[in-house]
């Protein structure tokens, strides 16, 4: 049966683009959240959006699940085949198809990687603003779907403000575009509802994006606090003076004791303190010397113990270097990381982080945390030894706990990284019945199967979706 | 044209939300392009809000919100009116937190007042937002238009985060959060900003303001990328207006006109003719450049010639009609003043 469903994939998109071997299969179990995972029957690579059109149509004349992918880095689980079905994934519709650089607009294939489009942006002054961490190889479909941020959002905000039209295959094949080349075009903002909708309600096979112009300037701080309280209200008075940091990045001491631990990774930021900030302040030149002298005086006044300033491109490179390896330096830890993604108002950001210090204590785990701290938009991160299920279900249990503690402070239990299939328990912590059983309804207009990506973002859809990951995700304290 | 007679739309609402609430609609402060809605309902809560949702959705009364009403002549004529429906009671600052750059409000607050109290903390919500200061925060979002000189993240999916909505089932809803970053479930803030009221009415907003340095620092690359045609009348005063919005601010050079000068009367069926004319050659001008014009007013004979929203119905409307299906099955919300006649 499964043999026929390949044959006609193959038929479709030639037998070189269609994967359905057991062994090659294995790396299309989960994503980079390691813990949900499921089987898909095939994993199919067309190169236009009309092959995209014909698999998803097949797919549905044969009730076959549809989970599209992009380059897999997502951390709760979206592209996992949790309930099996045939994996679409973008890796071949990586062109760019223009670049309009009075307009300030770009059109790309889905499977262009965020720093590609970047790169090529640069030469006319401009560079595409949401900057993921993972933005070498995470794709622009995949930061449409996750609605992704990055250390930048701040100022340069997340996708869905850099997505003015998008090209979608809906759940019966059927290609339809939405929005178009400029902001406000008539009509709801169906753009709008399509970024961040983790692949539910259709598959991008285009996008027109806007691109910004480069900052003339850029200079960066890394300022060293000697206790979180005062780095996270340093944080809050820096935007409450009215300067507005590009970026306003924080690692807590553990982050950075293991950044500077690893040989690939140092980048000999400051060992005694309890909090470094990373603050990039752009605009033109006069603006930018004003700005730095304002925020170190804002965060003299706080009790910063120290203020390094990178002025040039390779100078202010080094101070990132740690931020951007972060992740990649706590995997060294134990083996694995749960990255949670909660966010809180600025003004509980003292409050939180000092409760995630208080979780880690009480179940005996270590949680370093690096974040995008100008958004509120923590980053806890739970080393843990997936190998271990005592430790792998405390970690969840903690992790659960935070994400708690953040919607109680009034934030949200992601703020860049989806709810996937991870936290499809705690949705109900953030919505009623009502606003829950409302995006079952939106999600039935547009896929009345339920077959594009199904077990992800809506807890009430979860139903036949049987996650082969050994260990149970409902992990809610009480 | 109403199914009820007028006294019998005022009984029926009075014992939903009350007689205290509502009066007769006089003209001409309450009228609607052309048309009087015999009743104009003034909520107090809303609770209010949505129990009048309800029983104009049972009852088939064509609801018309209002609040500021400077935007009042936007969007196509209606095709009934039977209730204006005055948010103007329900103008309450619920939060304002500078060092969140988070403010809450109820729908009625005037931007300007917002904005003033958002610049006494070096903040600004008008950076991203067209601000008059007798229109109010949810007038704007539902029919604002993003900012014309937009460069980076800015206008409403920047800056509106959260809403509160009352919805025709009689029930409200709550989207989004008192954070901007915040990707949980289906991003359905989105679907009211813009809709004209067409969906549900905002009963509570939530917007994030900006540091005014942010503001300043972008001013040296503004470049407007819409432009305001008209219609000016033989005395001079403007008659109608129309949104030119392309990619990059590219604009054909002075043809057609962007300003169209009329020497007959505006009420003349050639004044008519004429706009349509006009108005349909900038429709090509811009659908060639992938932009859009869109009429922001015109007097109401005028719109019934045209759709205000665009020539050609956008690619996505019969996704846009079932919306309108899921949200308001039986038209009763601005019914036929949004695209296409949605
Ligand atoms: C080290 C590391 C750092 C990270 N840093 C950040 C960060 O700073 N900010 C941030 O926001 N995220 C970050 N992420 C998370 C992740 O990179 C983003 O969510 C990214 O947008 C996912 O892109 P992807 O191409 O890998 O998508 P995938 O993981 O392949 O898929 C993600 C979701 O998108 C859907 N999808 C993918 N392509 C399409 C398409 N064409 N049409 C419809 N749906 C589609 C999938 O079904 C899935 O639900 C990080 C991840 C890692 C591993
Ligand atoms: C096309 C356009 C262009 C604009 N350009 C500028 C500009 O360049 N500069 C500037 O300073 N300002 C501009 N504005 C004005 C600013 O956006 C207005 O102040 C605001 O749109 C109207 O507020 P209001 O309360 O007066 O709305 P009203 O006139 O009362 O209502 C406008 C529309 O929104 C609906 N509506 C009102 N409140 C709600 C609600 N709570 N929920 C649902 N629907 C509601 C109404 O039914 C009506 O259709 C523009 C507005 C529009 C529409």
């Amino acid at each position: 049966m499964s043999d026929r469903l390949v044959a006609a994939l193959s038929a479709i998109v030639g037998p070189d683009a269609v994967v359905a071997d057991r062994a090659s299969l294995t790396t299309y179990e989960s994503d980079a959240f390691g813990l949900v995972r499921g089987d898909a029957r095939a994993v199919v690579l067309p190169r236009s959006t009309d092959e995209v059109s014909r698999v998803v149509a097949l797919c549905h004349r044969e009730h076959v699940p549809v989970v599209p992918r992009g380059a897999g880095t997502g951390l709760s689980g979206g592209a996992a085949p949790v309930d099996g079905g045939v994996i679409v994934e973008t890796a071949r519709m990586k062109r760019i198809l223009s670049i309009d650089a009075a307009a300030r607009l770009a059109v790309v294939q889905p499977g262009v990687a965020n720093a590609v489009l970047s790169a090529a942006a640069r030469p006319h002054g401009l560079v595409f603003g949401p900057d993921p961490s993972s933005g070498a190889v995470c794709t622009l479909g995949g930061n449409a779907a996750e609605n992704a941020g990055g250390p930048h959002a701040l100022k340069h905000g997340l996708t869905t403000q850099h997505v003015l039209g998008l090209e979608v295959v809906l759940a019966n094949g059927e290609v339809v575009n939405l929005g178009g080349a400029v902001d406000g075009m008539p009509g709801y903002d169906l753009v709008g509802l399509f970024v961040g909708s983790e692949g539910l309600l259709g598959v991008t096979t285009a996008l027109t994006v806007r691109l910004s112009p480069l900052a003339p300037e850029t200079r960066t701080l890394l300022v060293a606090f000697p206790s979180l309280v005062a780095g996270c209200e340093a944080v809050g008075d820096l935007i409450e003076a009215g300067l507005e940091p590009s970026a306003l990045e924080a690692l807590d001491r553990g982050t950075i004791a293991t950044i500077e631990a690893s040989a690939e990774y140092a980048a000999g930021y400051p060992l005694d303190a309890e909090l470094a900030l990373l603050v990039d302040l752009d605009g033109t030149a006069v603006e930018v010397e004003r700005a730095v002298a304002e925020a170190s005086r804002i965060c003299r006044a706080r009790g910063a113990t120290e203020i390094r300033e990178g002025a040039d491109e390779s100078s202010r490179r080094k101070l990132w270097k740690g931020r951007k390896s972060a992740f990649g330096a706590m995997g060294r830890l134990r083996g694995d990381v749960y990255v949670l993604d909660g966010t809180v108002p600025r003004s509980a950001l003292p409050r939180v982080l000092a409760f995630t210090v208080d979780v880690a204590a009480r179940y005996g785990l270590t949680i370093c945390n690096v974040f995008h701290a100008g958004d509120g938009n923590l980053h806890p991160n739970i080393s843990f030894d997936g190998r271990d299920p005592d430790m792998t279900r405390r970690a969840l249990a903690a992790g659960a706990e935070i994400l708690r503690a953040c919607v109680d402070a009034g934030g949200s239990i992601t703020g860049e990284h989806g709810v996937g299939v991870e936290k499809l328990s705690f949705m109900h912590w953030m919505f009623g019945e009502r606003e829950l059983a409302e995006m079952e309804a939106l999600k039935r207009l547009v896929d009345p199967s339920l077959s594009l990506n199904p077990g992800k973002l809506i807890p009430s859809t979860k139903g036949c979706a049987e996650a082969k990951g050994k260990h149970d995700l409902v992990g809610e304290p009480r | 044209m109403s199914l009820r007679e007028p006294p019998a739309v005022r009984e029926t609402l009075a014992r939903a939300i009350g007689a205290a609430r509502l009066r007769d609609g006089a003209a001409p402060r309450d009228l609607v392009d052309d048309l009087l809605p015999p009743v104009v309902a003034r909520p107090e809560s809303a609770g209010e809000v949505a129990e009048l949702l309800g029983c104009a959705a049972r009852e088939g009364f064509a609801v018309i919100p209002t609040a500021g009403g400077t935007r009042r002549a936007f969007g196509n004529p209606p095709e009934r009116a039977d209730v204006l429906l005055d948010l103007g009671a329900l103008a309450s600052l619920r939060e304002w937190s500078p060092r969140d750059g988070v403010l809450v409000a109820e729908p009625a607050l005037a931007v300007g007042d917002a904005e003033r109290l958002v610049a006494a903390d070096a903040q600004t919500l008008a950076g991203d937002w067209p601000v008059r200061s007798t229109g109010t925060l949810g007038g704007s979002a539902a029919a604002g238009r993003p900012p014309l000189d937009a460069l980076g993240p800015a206008g409403p999916r920047w800056s509106v985060i959260g809403v509160e909505v009352a919805l025709p089932d009689g029930t409200l809803r709550r989207h989004g959060a008192r954070v901007a970053k915040n990707v949980a479930g289906f991003d359905v803030t989105r679907l009211h900003v813009g809709a004209l009221g067409t969906l549900g009415v905002i009963t509570e907003i939530t917007l994030r303001a900006r540091p005014r340095a942010g503001r300043k620092s972008e001013t040296p690359f503004s470049e407007s990328n819409a432009f305001r045609a008209n219609v000016l009348g033989p005395d001079g005063t403007e008659v109608a207006a129309v949104e030119l919005r392309m990619p990059g601010g590219r604009l054909a050079p002075a043809e057609p006109p962007t300003t169209l000068c009329l020497d007959e009367p505006a009420d003349s069926a050639s004044a008519r003719d004429r706009f349509r004319a006009w108005l349909a050659r900038w429709r090509e001008v811009a659908s060639a450049a992938n932009g859009v014009a869109i009429v922001l007013a015109a007097p109401p004979s005028w719109k019934r010639d045209v759709d205000v929203w665009c020539g050609e119905p956008p690619a996505a409307l019969p996704l846009m009609r079932k919306l309108k299906a899921l949200y308001d099955p039986t038209r009763v919300l601005n019914p036929g003043r949004y695209v296409a006649g949605l």
